[in-house]
């Protein structure tokens, strides 16, 4: 498994951080953000592979922080939204903001970490 | 579904109906009474009238009879049937239609002079009873017979009599055939109604003519019937209401005595003629009446089911937004337990990795314990909002019970917030459960810290309620008496339509992290205690919630 440069973004600082924790323990280096306007500027300062991005967040919803990273960063960038609580027209809406994938909460870490092996 | 059907409405309603019938038939019955008494001042008005024309014939009779026996007696007693004294007494008979005849009858019974002669044979009339009248009391100047079948067959008559001569031997009469159909003629000319029956009576009863139907019980005594019974002996005019007169039924009778005259006269109405017009009349208040009970009838079907109807789309609605809301719930809980279950779904695969330290195992255990706490936590507020335990009821010095939780709201408000508690003075005790108070400030101040996002202030004040300032409650118990417990925050305040919804459960203005259940719950509990609860709010102006707390009776807790 490569490393990647992983953002995290999830207002729930406790997910955040065991997440931040996990991904490190694989091998890869993380930022962290707690909301879509610091997200976008992680994005700008640390140019990351992946961003791990949680819907639920405080002021730009997850989809709209996922349209506005599409925009700033093309496609290069993987984008694999969370969610504690997905609705049925969730995973379409994640399709149309350009997220790549959309997983429900809880995520199974061994399925996260197939996703961040090499594409 | 009729319990709350507008019933005050609809008793009005009724209420105006039963006054409606009851004036219906107020006015039909007293219709009914002015109608008789109407056929009562008919009658009397007949009787009077026809009363002075009979009067008005005997007075024209007697004067003829006394012109003819002044002449008899100037004369000097001409001879029987003379021709002139008979042209003389024709002359005066043409004057009296009613009168058949005039005849002069000697003291010995004989006719001596007589307008029908030659036509009526010599015969003695010493056996009628007038003249048997006269005879026996020489000194009477006049009278007036009872009906008398005429022996020349031209029908009943009374005989109106006079004397001859003025001494005080008995000299002869003079008399006029006065003819009973003279009577009845003169009562079909007056437009009496059709139903209306005339009598004419002497004084001891026997009936003299009759309107209408003929000459059917003249000569007979009526004697029987009230009107010699009871009526004329009180009274020489009168009128009164009897079933029993000459024609059967009920009928309205007035009656008089003729001046001058033996006779009485006699004018009936039946009721049922008389009352005729006044049956259309209740016939069509009854129609009008039974119209307007049918139109009211349909109209109140019209309301319950019209109400019926809204009722049951009320209820729809309340099911449908009770739906809503366990929709809503049930997103938030599953929104609650997926990331609870992330973080320790993540932290256990920390401690599965072999790559990681003791120190991050442990935290990764501390953090996954402490989210499995959480989401017990998350549980228990959910079952007590489910069932709602029973309180544990003491009576509770509130601004002590406020006072006593001042560290554990400042812990809830956060280190940037403070929590004022301002001493309450010496104050009634209240009816309340500490534990649950304490879950009730918590849920406050927590909203308050989060309307002041972070810093500011929150105050709580208690004081006895006065008129300005307490609860609406329910009639019955206007008499209580509240401690209030006001919780004011600097935060931003609540627009008008929050303010009004922030009781609702599951009414969140916090998004994914709020239940919707905190307010809710302290209403629900502030009822529970019998007591009331109130938001006072403006954008910009900071909130204050007031609890009224009833005061706890004197002696026990219920």
């Amino acid at each position: 498994m490569s490393a990647q440069r992983i953002l995290i973004v999830d207002d729930n600082l406790e997910a955040a951080r065991a997440l931040a924790v996990l991904l490190e323990l694989w091998g890869h280096e993380v930022f962290l953000a707690h909301d879509g306007r610091a997200a976008l500027e992680q994005v700008r300062r640390w140019h990351p592979s992946v961003v791990l991005l949680d819907i639920g967040l405080p002021g730009m919803d997850g989809f709209e922080v996922a349209v506005a990273l599409r925009r700033e960063s093309g496609q290069a960038l993987r984008v694999i939204s969370m969610s504690g609580m997905s609705r049925e027209d969730d995973f379409a809406r994640a399709l149309q903001s350009g997220i790549d994938h959309h997983l429900q909460k809880p995520v199974e870490p061994r399925f996260l970490q197939s996703l961040l092996g090499p594409r | 579904m009729l319990a709350r059907l507008p019933k005050r409405y609809l008793a009005i309603l009724v209420a105006l109906w039963a006054a409606a019938a009851a004036l219906a038939v107020a006015l039909v019955l007293a219709g009914r009474d002015v109608a008789l008494e109407r056929a009562q001042r008919s009658t009397v008005g007949y009787a009077a009238i026809l009363a002075g024309e009979i009067a008005h014939a005997f007075q024209a009779v007697h004067l003829t009879l006394g012109a003819v026996a002044d002449s008899y007696q100037l004369e000097g007693g001409p001879p029987r049937n003379d021709a002139a004294f008979q042209q003389m007494m024709l002359r005066r008979l043409r004057d009296l239609p009613f009168v058949r005849s005039i005849f002069l009858i000697g003291p010995s019974g004989w006719l001596i002079h007589d307008t029908d002669y030659p036509r009526t044979p010599d015969v003695s009339l010493a056996d009628r009873a007038y003249f048997r009248l006269h005879q026996a009391d020489p000194a009477r100047d006049r009278a007036v017979s009872g009906p008398i079948l005429s022996r020349s067959g031209t029908g009943w008559f009374l005989a109106a009599t006079r004397r001859l001569g003025r001494s005080s031997t008995f000299e002869g009469l003079a008399v006029a055939a006065v003819q009973s159909s003279y009577f009845r003629e003169q009562f079909g000319r007056i437009g009496l109604g059709a139903s209306d029956f005339v009598a004419l009576f002497n004084h001891d009863a026997m009936l003299v003519a009759r309107h209408p139907q003929g000459e059917e019980g003249i000569g007979t005594s009526y004697a029987h019937i009230p009107l010699f019974r009871t009526y004329l002996p009180e009274s020489a005019t009168g009128s009164y209401f009897t079933r029993h007169s000459i024609v059967p039924g009920r009928r309205v009778v007035s009656y008089r005595v003729i001046e001058g005259t033996p006779l009485v006269i006699a004018v009936s109405r039946s009721n049922s003629a008389a009352l005729s017009e006044w049956r259309r009349t209740a016939v069509g208040a009854a129609v009008a009446m039974s119209a307007l009970t049918a139109m009211l009838a349909l109209f109140v079907i019209h309301v319950i089911r019209e109400h019926a109807r809204e009722e049951r789309a009320r209820e729809r609605r309340e099911q449908a937004d009770k739906l809503e809301a366990l929709g809503q719930l049930t997103g938030s809980i599953a929104h609650d337990f997926g990331n609870m279950l992330h973080v320790v779904s993540l932290n256990l695969a920390v401690l599965r990795e072999e790559r990681s330290d003791r120190h991050l195992r442990d935290q990764a255990l501390s953090v996954a314990q402490q989210a499995v706490r959480r989401s017990a936590g998350l549980i228990e507020h959910l079952l007590h909002f489910a069932r709602r335990r029973p309180l544990a009821l003491t009576r509770v010095d509130l601004a002590a019970a406020v006072a006593a939780t001042k560290d554990l709201l400042q812990h809830a408000a956060g280190p940037f917030a403070t929590i004022e508690v301002v001493p309450g003075g010496e104050l009634p005790e209240v009816v309340c459960d500490t534990n649950q108070l304490e879950t009730a400030l918590v849920n406050l101040v927590v909203n308050a810290r989060d309307a002041m996002a972070g810093s500011g202030r929150v105050v709580l004040r208690t004081y006895l309620c006065d008129d300005n300032n307490r609860p609406a409650v329910k009639p019955g118990r206007r008499g209580a008496r509240f401690v209030c417990l006001a919780l004011e925050d600097s935060g931003s305040g609540m627009p008008e339509g929050v303010r009004k919804r922030a009781l609702e459960p599951f009414f969140t203005t916090k998004g994914e992290a709020g239940t919707g259940l905190g307010l809710s719950q302290v209403y629900g509990f502030m009822q529970q205690l019998g007591g009331s609860m109130r938001i006072d709010s403006a954008p910009g102006r900071g909130t204050t919630v007031h609890l009224f707390f009833p005061v706890a009776p004197a002696g026990g807790v219920a």
